[in-house]
């Protein structure tokens, strides 16, 4: 493997979990809402994934589990906002303390550890995936075969969540709940239905994201074990502007910035710039991009007001 | 209501210990047994853990009530933690690490409670050695156990390239210092690797497999927690066969590891640079009993005092050829008796003069 090879595989396998999660605040962002609690959706996945397996010794048990946990959260974090009315973001932000809180406890009450579930739980992991025929290509081969399967899961799952989102009705719905509830409501969609259902399968995607960290990534379980790729992945989101291949190719795009931040280590460069490289790249990259966004959006207006003089 | 959410928050921290924390010792209760351990949370394979293990030994041995006090990560509420328990006048005797700022409170409130005694592990070397009358301060040299690790691990790397990952601050800086010098005693030619720890495990694992990456044979871990990361990636790269060995650092990770279900993994730890904190806990707590522990005092340990050593285990015996095992015995003794000096980080006046010190060590 060449250096530039090995750095490739180490973005992709450090994007996985971001990328899944971008695609699970972007299927909210569509609906009009902003999923702040996609770091405690992946928790909870990893968490019960990793129990689950241990106990039935059974992996696709466990992975349905944890995705069924995240799934279980969302859906109190609808209840909770929805229907009985609290704020969405206040919702989220308790809810992400109240997991990063509770992971730790049910981890206490079950293995009697506080930190790691490594070595106290025999858990089951997904497989790495060598793909026939690519493998055997010099460099492509290199970087792209011998992932976790769960890798090309989220590869599927870029193309399936821009599929739902503007191929089916689903898709239509949401977005048009996403652009004005009140109209949609006036057509006789379910605004609060929609935003159930867009939730849920956000829980989904997001829990892949979690049991990807638990059970392929590492084999066990680490109290607070995100950190921070949830939010990382709602920058990602946010800087596309809620569309899902764009989410997904800024959450390689933080991947890299980890990679490199990895790699340049070996040059001796600053020890602070380093571990602040990934956050400081995201923080570069939404503000170039709002930068021009709203340069746009204000040659966009004086194109409107020119047009509106020139009528008159 | 603020009052209130305050007094519930701190009584739920300490419903371990501390359920009633104002009530004051009764005089016809006159010997108290408790044994608090003041720590950050229990289960992480290492350091915490071996501490609880030497206050549990030293407890059963001499008749106390051993009592874990687990403080989590909000530093906040360290200082009134460490109050309560005093106030509470369970304990005769507190344990206590001496990180974020632990050492620093029991300076603070020691002089107010005589009745209890204090000590302190894991203080800094360079701190003031002279603490209040009731405490006795245990620092390590964890650069010599280091040190020793570092020279093992240039021995043992066939490209004659070693690495080490540790946290940018004092203690981690002092295990590289420790770690590169005893590589560059035991062989001039080795090359050294310092890679700064990022904030997770799977961080760690993608550091460590950019090291193994480059041809590196052993990479020293320095984090108890994030180890595992480390550990799993030289596993997952075929391990000793295919040159790709780790270190642990604090407690004798191997043993850790094969004590649970972990074994597959722990074939990689080729040994580790430990801080034998059970057994420096112990030894004070008997020097207690007898009378001869120097309070007010901080004593500085390492490898001849029995308080940092590389781990000597069966696994070592295996994979370490006969000859580096004579080399090692007999290097673990001339550091001992002070015939080779470790580099140290609090050799340093500053962090810009380790810089200057480690910045020609490394790479090629």
């Amino acid at each position: 493997m060449s250096t530039l090879s090995n750095i490739l595989f180490m973005t992709i396998r450090l994007s996985t979990p971001i990328v899944l999660a971008a695609l699970a605040c972007s299927i909210t962002k569509k609906a009009g809402l902003l999923n702040m609690g996609a770091e405690a959706l992946m928790l909870m996945a990893a968490l019960i994934g990793v129990l689950v397996s241990a106990w039935t010794q059974s992996l696709i048990i466990g992975l349905v589990a944890g995705l069924a946990s995240s799934i279980l959260i969302t859906l109190i974090i609808c209840y909770v906002s929805f229907d009985l009315k609290c704020d969405l973001n206040l919702t989220n932000i308790s809810m992400n303390n109240a997991v990063i809180g509770g992971t730790v406890f049910i981890m206490y009450l079950v293995t009697g550890q506080k930190s790691v579930t490594a070595g106290i739980l025999n858990s089951k992991t997904m497989p790495t995936v060598n793909i026939p025929i690519i493998k055997d290509i010099p460099f492509i081969g290199e970087v792209i075969s011998g992932h976790n399967v769960m890798t090309y899961i989220a590869i599927v799952m870029i193309v399936a969540v821009w599929f739902l989102l503007y191929k089916t009705v689903l898709g239509l719905r949401i977005r048009c709940v996403g652009e004005n509830p009140m109209a949609a409501e006036s057509v006789g969609i379910s605004s609060k239905k929609i935003w159930y259902i867009s939730y849920a399968l956000s829980g989904l995607v997001a829990g892949m994201g979690g049991v990807f960290l638990s059970m392929g990534y590492l084999s066990w379980f680490a109290r607070d074990m995100m950190g921070g790729r949830g939010f990382m992945a709602m920058a990602a989101m946010n800087i596309a502007n809620g569309e899902p291949v764009g989410s997904a190719v800024n959450a390689l795009l933080f991947g890299l910035a980890q990679a490199f931040g990895t790699f340049i280590q070996r040059f001796n460069i600053n020890a602070d710039l380093i571990l602040a490289f990934p956050y400081m790249f995201a923080v570069l990259l939404i503000s170039v991009l709002t930068f021009i966004r709203q340069r746009q959006e204000k040659q966009h207006r004086l194109n409107m007001i020119k047009a509106r003089e020139q009528k008159v | 209501m603020k009052k209130l959410v305050i007094a519930v928050i701190a009584f739920l921290l300490l419903f371990a210990g501390c359920s009633k924390p104002s009530e004051p010792t009764e005089p016809d209760k006159p010997e108290v047994k408790g044994m608090a351990y003041f720590c950050r949370t229990l289960g992480d394979f290492g350091f915490n853990d071996n501490g609880w293990a030497g206050v549990q030994n030293s407890a059963a041995k001499h008749g106390y009530e051993p009592q874990a006090i687990e403080l989590g990560n909000d530093t906040a509420t360290f200082e009134n933690a460490l109050v309560e328990a005093c106030d509470s006048g369970k304990y005769s005797v507190i344990v206590t690490q001496n990180g974020s700022g632990l050492g620093d409170y029991v300076r603070k409130y020691a002089k107010d409670y005589p009745e209890i005694k204090f000590i302190v592990f894991d203080m800094g070397i360079t701190e003031d050695p002279n603490l209040p009358e009731n405490v006795y301060g245990i620092a390590y040299k964890a650069s010599e156990a280091c040190f020793l690790a570092g020279a093992l691990a240039a021995k043992m790397s066939a490209n004659k390239k070693v690495g080490i990952l540790s946290n940018d601050n004092p203690g981690g800086n002092d295990f590289a210092a420790g770690y590169i010098s005893g590589a560059k005693y035991a062989d001039p030619d080795c090359q050294t690797y310092y890679y700064y720890g990022m904030a997770d495990a799977a961080a760690w694992q993608e550091q460590a497999s950019s090291l193994y990456q480059m041809g590196v044979n052993v990479v020293l871990a320095g984090s108890g927690r994030f180890a595992l990361g480390v550990f799993n990636e030289a596993f997952n790269r075929g391990g000793a066969e295919n040159g790709c060995l780790a270190m642990g650092i604090d407690t004798d990770m191997y043993y850790t590891l094969t004590q649970s279900e972990t074994v597959d993994i722990a074939t990689v730890v080729l040994s580790s640079a430990t801080k034998e904190l059970a057994y420096t806990i112990e030894n004070a707590v008997d020097r207690m009993k007898d009378g001869s522990l120097p309070w007010g005092k901080m004593e500085v340990l390492g490898i001849a005092q029995g308080a940092a050593n590389v781990a000597i285990n069966d696994h070592y015996k295996e994979l370490v050829p006969e000859d580096v095992q004579a080399y090692m015995t007999d290097l673990i003794d001339k550091v001992s008796k002070g015939e080779v000096k470790p580099v140290s980080f609090y050799d340093f006046d500053s962090q810009e003069a380790f810089l200057n010190w480690l910045k020609p060590q490394l790479g090629e």
